[in-house]
């Protein structure tokens, strides 16, 4: 059996100037951009594949974190399957599927980190957004895809990597159920069974 | 079926010791077992009668062909073949072996085990004993032996299926069984390793026993669990999932098998206490 490694993607966070100020005006200051997080069964620059079936369902299973208040990313991409709360810049408000791409709702928080990511958007910074996860991918052909095992953390801001694989040094780290525990609780991991069996119905 | 000694019969003897080691073996005995695989190097080696009499009672057992008369000949050969052992020092290796047998292993339960083939094993044994001028059978009797022995070279072959578990050698699925127990006990739930033991022995009543007793504990768990959730996004789940689990109707296809697996696996993080 794979081991559990640390897994992350980026993709280019396309945002528009205009569009969050008049967020910022609408939501009483609250920053809040739409955009696409996630793209499956498309060859990313690590050269590996999320098929379309994985993503829905850890998009899925993220609807708790979402419902919860507690979706947060970091600004940077640590080492780690635990969201620090000390480098949280913001949080997901709504991710949804539609044809194969994880499209969001994010709000950047007033913390620390969440200011400099602010203010690195507001000076137009060409950013990029990264899932996090853990799982074991299989190799096909030239590309690697993703295994059943893979398990959504957040979504991070990152800066764009200069070349593919740029976050690829804390990958290849191995994660054991101790671990992944500290950022899933008990209820989070009922909660994905539970959706399993509740998505039975559509078979 | 032949008239015959079967603790003088080679090809029982080393089907036995085989079987011993790897018994052994899986019951974690490592000693006996290896003592087994000792005897049989020490007695079965290049040169010894022992070696001689078990290549040809080998043959005889393992070879198929399709036309009497090859048959016929190789019975031939194989009487020719006889008058070249020697008779006396194939009887004194031969009780040298059960000796060690009887003084290194476990004799109360080496001889016990059932031999699927025995009735051939005992008419080649009984036939190679005759070939070398024991004079234990009649003239009518080896040569209702031989013909006996005719038909089994010139049998059907069969083909190998793992369809069903009872056509598949019960030791190689145990241990298979185990090799699998042992790198995933880690992951699955002891109910989960039985589940998919039972499923691999085919074993319907039992298989169908497990899965509705599954069920019932996932109505025990889910009970207690939800007893004691104050998780909205959970509660918000109970109704469906209770209505879903309740209509449940397992069957013994493999994507029953996962779903029962699933509920196994939402039972034990139920129960978990471990946060």
């Amino acid at each position: 059996m794979n081991s559990k490694k640390l897994l992350t993607e980026w993709l280019a966070f396309e945002y528009d100037a205009d569009l969050i100020k008049e967020s910022i005006e609408s939501n009483a200051g609250k920053v809040l951009m739409k955009g696409v997080l996630q793209k499956a069964d498309t060859l990313n620059q690590n050269g590996r594949i999320y098929p379309e079936v994985i993503l829905e369902r850890e998009v899925r299973n993220y609807q708790k974190f979402i419902g919860e208040n507690r979706a947060l990313g970091e600004l940077d991409h640590p080492d780690s399957s635990v969201v620090e709360l000390k480098n949280a810049s913001h949080i997901i408000r709504e991710a949804y599927m539609n044809d194969g791409v994880c499209y969001g709702t994010v709000e950047i928080l007033e913390t620390p980190s969440g200011k400099i990511l602010r203010s690195l958007i507001g000076s137009g910074v060409t950013l990029g957004i990264s899932s996090r996860g853990v799982g074991s991918t299989r190799r096909d052909g030239d590309h690697d895809v993703v295994q059943d095992d893979f398990q959504l953390i957040c979504w991070d801001f990152v800066s764009e990597p200069s070349t593919p694989g740029a976050f690829m040094m804390a990958e290849g780290k191995d994660f054991d159920k101790t671990s992944l525990r500290r950022h899933f609780n008990k209820t989070d991991r009922v909660d994905r069974i539970v959706n399993d069996i509740l998505s039975w119905e559509n078979e | 079926m032949a008239k015959h000694n079967k603790k003088r019969n080679v090809g029982l003897l080393h089907e036995q010791l085989v079987r011993y080691a790897s018994e052994k073996l899986v019951d974690g005995e490592r000693g006996f077992a290896e003592l087994a695989i000792e005897v049989l190097q020490e007695h079965f080696t290049d040169g010894s009668e022992l070696k001689k009499e078990f290549r040809l009672f080998n043959a005889l057992v393992h070879t198929s062909v399709e036309d009497n008369a090859i048959a016929r000949q190789i019975i031939k050969e194989s009487r020719e073949a006889c008058k070249n052992h020697d008779f006396n020092q194939l009887r004194s290796e031969k009780s040298q072996l059960i000796k060690d047998i009887n003084h290194k292993l476990d004799p109360d339960n080496f001889y016990n085990k059932k031999i699927s083939k025995y009735r051939v094993f005992a008419t080649v044994q009984a036939l190679l004993n005759e070939w070398r001028g024991s004079r234990r059978l009649g003239p009518e009797e080896v040569v209702q032996y031989e013909k006996v022995l005719e038909e089994w070279l010139t049998r059907k072959p069969i083909e190998a299926s793992m369809d069903k578990s009872s056509a598949a050698n019960p030791l190689a699925l145990k241990l298979m069984i185990d090799r699998f127990n042992a790198k995933y006990n880690t992951v699955l739930s002891e109910e989960q390793q039985s589940l998919l033991e039972n499923c691999l022995h085919d074993d319907e009543e039992k298989l169908g026993n497990q899965l509705s007793d599954i069920k019932t504990r996932a109505k025990l768990a889910l009970q207690r669990f939800y007893d004691d959730c104050d998780n909205q996004i959970l509660l918000e789940k109970r109704d469906i999932l209770e209505r879903r689990i309740d209509s449940l109707e397992f069957d013994a296809s493999r994507r029953s098998i996962v779903k029962a697996l699933t509920i196994c696996e939402l039972v034990k993080e139920m129960e978990d206490e471990d946060e």
